[in-house]
């Protein structure tokens, strides 16, 4: 997706605020499993979108319009 | 017949989840509960957005839908607002008792890529009403984007918009009950190989029965070659669990529920009474 969702487009829990805590986590070589734990994503709805995601805005957001 | 006495009991609570164990009422009673939590409790959350200047790459609308996902606090604001019905109504908008207002503004420097959260919606009419969560990105500016906008809140309810939806999970379910026919039961162990969740397992020999951890999957009563086990579940007692969004606790959603109900009921009541009240002037 271009952002990670505000809600679960499943069950509507706030995920939001936790992809940057779980993707650094992740990066910095932790289990993504143990992380969504810790961050409290109990369901599967929730998880799969930690898992799949991809930030799509990294690669347009240089495209400023000309001032 | 007497009515049984209502009894509640919390099983499970934290920040933002609530188990209730309801005994005493019927499925239906606790159903509607489950689903007034869902639809007809009120809670505020951003309506329309106005966009100042966007030079984002993201389009308005894209912006606007993730602020209409970002709840509120509603706590004060379900009291303190004009209600639903007498809001959505056009021309609105300016009303101070009807619509809160937040406000964002921000910019990215000429070598700078900043991602705007959701702390920085800053409340404009209403310091009451704000971002119940603070890191949620609400878009990534690349150099020298800019982005302003004002956001209007007002209360709404989950039917009309899941965003005024204050419970993300309501659920109710049965209490189970494991009924094992001691004079079939030989301790064969059959179904505490296949339980999942633990409610049957063997201790020194013989079976033990943990009814709570029961999920009610049947797979016991399949696995019993002596036809011992029996599943069911108790009689007016049900778990009600309620997970909120974060803009009212899950208790208040709970009791919100139950108001929201009783006024459909006395509402109904009023009518039916004025349908008794036209057929006894018609039959004299």
């Amino acid at each position: 997706m271009v952002l990670f969702p505000v809600r679960c487009p499943t069950c509507g829990a706030v995920i939001g605020d936790k992809w940057e805590p779980f993707i650094n986590r992740v990066k910095a070589g932790e289990d993504p499993k143990k992380v969504l734990d810790d961050l409290g994503v109990k369901r599967y709805c929730c998880r799969r979108v930690f898992i799949s995601h991809v930030n799509l805005i990294d690669e347009m957001v240089m495209y400023t319009k000309r001032a | 017949m007497l009515m049984a006495e209502v009894k509640i009991e919390v099983v499970e609570k934290d920040e933002n989840h609530v188990k209730l164990l309801i005994e005493g009422v019927g499925i239906h009673l606790v159903n509607a509960v489950r689903r007034a939590a869902l639809e007809y409790v009120p809670t505020i959350a951003t309506d329309f957005v106005v966009f100042r200047s966007n030079t984002s790459v993201l389009h308005d609308e894209f912006i606007a839908h993730r602020i209409g996902l970002i709840p509120l606090t509603s706590e004060e604001a379900v009291r303190k607002y004009k209600p639903p019905e007498v809001c959505s109504k056009e021309g609105m908008e300016e009303d101070l008792s009807c619509y809160a207002v937040l406000s964002l503004e921000a910019s990215a420097g000429e070598n700078e890529i900043k991602t705007v959260y959701s702390d920085e919606l800053k409340p404009l009419t209403d310091p009451t009403v704000k971002p119940v969560h603070e890191r949620i990105p609400i878009v990534k500016l690349g150099p020298n984007q800019r982005i302003e906008l004002e956001a209007y809140a007002r209360l709404g309810r989950g039917k009309e918009h899941i965003k005024w939806s204050p419970a993300t999970i309501s659920t109710v379910t049965y209490v189970p009950e494991v009924r094992v026919d001691w004079s079939k039961c030989t301790d064969c162990g059959e179904c505490a190989n296949v339980c999942p969740t633990g409610a049957l397992t063997m201790s020194e020999g013989k079976l033990v029965v943990k009814e709570e951890l029961c999920n009610l999957c049947r797979q016991c009563v399949q696995a019993c070659p002596y036809d011992a086990v029996r599943l069911g579940h108790k009689e007016e007692k049900y778990y009600l669990t309620i997970e909120s969004s974060g803009s009212l606790k899950p208790e208040t959603i709970a009791v919100f529920a139950v108001k929201e109900i009783m006024i459909k009921l006395e509402d109904l009541i009023s009518k039916l009474k004025s349908i008794e009240e036209a057929v006894e002037v018609g039959s004299e």
